[in-house]
């Protein structure tokens, strides 16, 4: 009888016990295959984010929070700045371009934008949209996250709720979907766009004042016209009242020091489980041999090898772990295809769950090469096993 | 077959020695068949289990085959074990995890035997029916079979048996004892018994009694 085939069979009479030891490393791996993927795609959404939008102007306070609500989508602005902030930077010369901002309200969940339909022109080029871009107050496009997930078509019609999700709507201004935009791959697929001064009519509207034509805006981004005179710009902006002016790659990278921290601390976690999945292994194996101590001393009696004994332990100990990697590297990939339109909802990151990557033959190489070591101390015992002590009597 | 020349076993304990085997000269012919009785603690086992390589003697020589075993090294006698001695034991000890297939197997150095082969060998101990049972669903006379069969179906000239049928009732005994005579005979192999029946050993053509054999029983050296 082969070694490989032996092995299996004791594997399989033994299951209940190795089927836990290989769950603990599936677990283990699945977990690291989570993160790797999550924090990759992160990173590549931080590095995305912002597009050809290299300074974001708004009111004062944390820049992490203005470029994450400008750019992700993510969190609530904390002030407005006027609308002559906007004029001043349109005037500039060391701008090339910038689009005002207004935002505060929202559509089961996905924020309502206002600015120039041109900032997609100017960050992703000639639009493939179906149907037609707003041309007037009400008019809406729509990110193609946010069609799939609402049902909006064109033509549909409905009514925005102040604030992120649960607000009062706004049933004094109906909103009619004149476009859906095509996948951008970044948070703009999860918000529906409109005309700058949607946000003004709104508040006109409710508080019956008359409406303004020069509102409050929210944030301004700018594509500058050099180096030089990106630093001009955010150097006069933030010696204004109220406005701060943030580097969104820098603050993109700090986003993302951030993630690497805490990839950092989920990757130490994970060898601290894997050295306690490797322990469980030695201990199951431990207690597999010391059941089989009679069926090892009648190998040994039949005339099969010390050699071959340990290389059966061992083989057992590759095969538990090595079968359990690929199960975690599987089932991290499922999770990550489960998890993903949630985390694509709350956070507009899209996980590509199914990308597999260089990283993970890494991980079942290690993790036979962990199951092999482990079963030094098992197979040391078997080695020592005393055939005569399965006919003493 | 199996020659042994001045084979001695003493066991030291506590700054004593013990000797507990002491055979002068003891030969064995290919296809003999052999019982070896005596009261427990006369040295029988310990006779067989030199015989087989497992225990080393403290001197003398045991000479198997024409392989002188004492000469052989450790991974060298196990080979050697494999390839030539089939041995059955009083407990049948079939691994439970493997079913009665592939505890024959088991004994085989490498997967030579056709399936027809297997069906034959099964046939031959009237349990063709009974080969992909696993040994808790089989009885004790039909375990003790599978042993057989283990023993028997490699290319291994011979047998050594040590109580073979020491776990089954009377009958049963007589009629297992017979069939491993039949199915040694048949294939001519060699076959030693260690045996502490002394009816059953009756049966085999040659007997030797440890009392005769063990000079160290007569308190000889």
């Amino acid at each position: 009888m082969s070694l490989w085939r032996l092995t299996w069979k004791n594997m399989w009479h033994e299951r209940s016990l190795l089927l836990l030891a290989m769950s603990t490393v599936a677990l283990v791996t699945a977990l690291l295959v989570f993160v790797q993927l999550a924090s990759d795609e992160i990173e590549e959404s931080a590095k995305r984010g912002y597009g050809p939008y290299e300074l974001v102007i708004g009111h004062e306070g944390s820049p992490l929070s203005l470029v994450l609500h400008t750019f992700y989508h993510v969190g609530e602005p904390l002030g407005n700045v006027p609308y002559e902030v906007y004029e001043y930077v349109a005037r500039s010369p060391w701008k090339d371009v910038a689009y005002p901002m207004t935002r505060g309200d929202s559509y089961d969940g996905f924020p309502l934008i206002g600015t120039d339909v041109n900032y997609f022109k100017t960050r992703y080029g000639a639009l493939a949209i179906e149907g037609a871009t707003y041309e007037q107050t009400g008019d809406v496009v729509i990110g193609s996250h946010v069609a799939r997930a609402t049902g909006l078509t064109v033509g549909d019609t409905f009514y925005a709720s102040h604030g992120a999700a649960d607000g009062h709507a706004h049933d004094e201004m109906p909103f009619t979907v004149t476009g859906i935009l095509p996948p951008f791959g970044t948070a703009d697929d999860r918000a529906l766009w409109t005309t700058l001064d949607y946000a003004w009519h709104v508040h006109a509207e409710e508080s019956d004042e008359e409406e303004l034509t020069e509102g409050p805006i929210t944030s301004i981004v700018v594509v500058p016209s050099g180096l030089m005179e990106l630093q001009q710009l955010e150097q006069m902006m933030n010696e204004r009242d109220g406005v701060q002016a943030v580097y969104s790659g820098k603050t993109a990278s700090e986003l993302l020091s951030v993630v690497d921290q805490g990839r950092a601390f989920v990757y130490v976690v994970t060898v601290v489980s894997f050295v306690i999945a490797g322990l469980s292994i030695m201990l199951a194996l431990l207690a597999v041999g010391a059941s089989r101590a009679k069926d090892i001393a009648l190998l040994r009696l039949l005339g099969r090898s010390r050699s071959f004994i340990t290389r059966s332990i061992v083989l057992e100990g590759a095969l538990v772990t090595g079968i359990g990697s690929l199960v975690g590297i599987v089932g991290g990939h499922v999770i990550a295809a489960f998890v993903s339109p949630v985390i694509y909802d709350r956070f507009g990151i899209a996980i590509d769950a199914w990308t597999f990557q260089p990283m993970e033959s890494l991980l079942v190489i290690g993790s036979i090469g962990v199951g092999m070591l482990v079963s030094f101390v098992p197979a040391r015992r078997a080695y020592r096993v005393d055939p005569l002590t399965l006919i003493e009597r | 077959m199996i020659t042994v020349q001045q084979l001695k076993k003493v066991y030291e304990s506590g700054g004593e020695s013990d000797l507990v085997l002491s055979v002068a000269s003891l030969h064995i012919k290919e296809g003999e068949r052999v019982a070896i009785t005596g009261t427990s603690g006369s040295g029988k086992s310990t006779l067989l289990h030199m015989m087989s390589g497992v225990m080393e003697p403290t001197e003398g020589s045991v000479v198997v085959a024409g392989t002188e075993l004492t000469s052989l090294r450790p991974a060298a006698r196990d080979a050697f074990r494999l390839a030539t001695i089939g041995y059955i034991f009083q407990d049948f000890h079939l691994l439970p995890s493997l079913t009665a297939e592939e505890n024959v197997r088991l004994a085989l150095p490498t997967e030579h035997l056709s399936d027809e082969q297997v069906n034959r060998a099964f046939q031959s101990v009237g349990l063709a029916h009974r080969r992909h049972a696993k040994p808790h669903e089989l009885s004790r006379g039909q375990q003790q079979r599978v042993a057989f069969l283990r023993a028997l179906v490699s290319e291994a000239p011979l047998i050594l048996a040590d109580e073979p049928t020491g776990s089954l009732d009377a009958k049963t005994a007589r009629a297992t004892m017979e069939l491993l005579q039949d199915l040694c005979r048949v294939r001519g192999k060699t076959l030693v018994c260690v045996t502490h029946d002394e009816a059953l050993a009756a049966t085999f053509p040659r007997q030797l009694r440890m009392e005769t054999l063990n000079d160290a029983l007569k308190g000889g050296a």
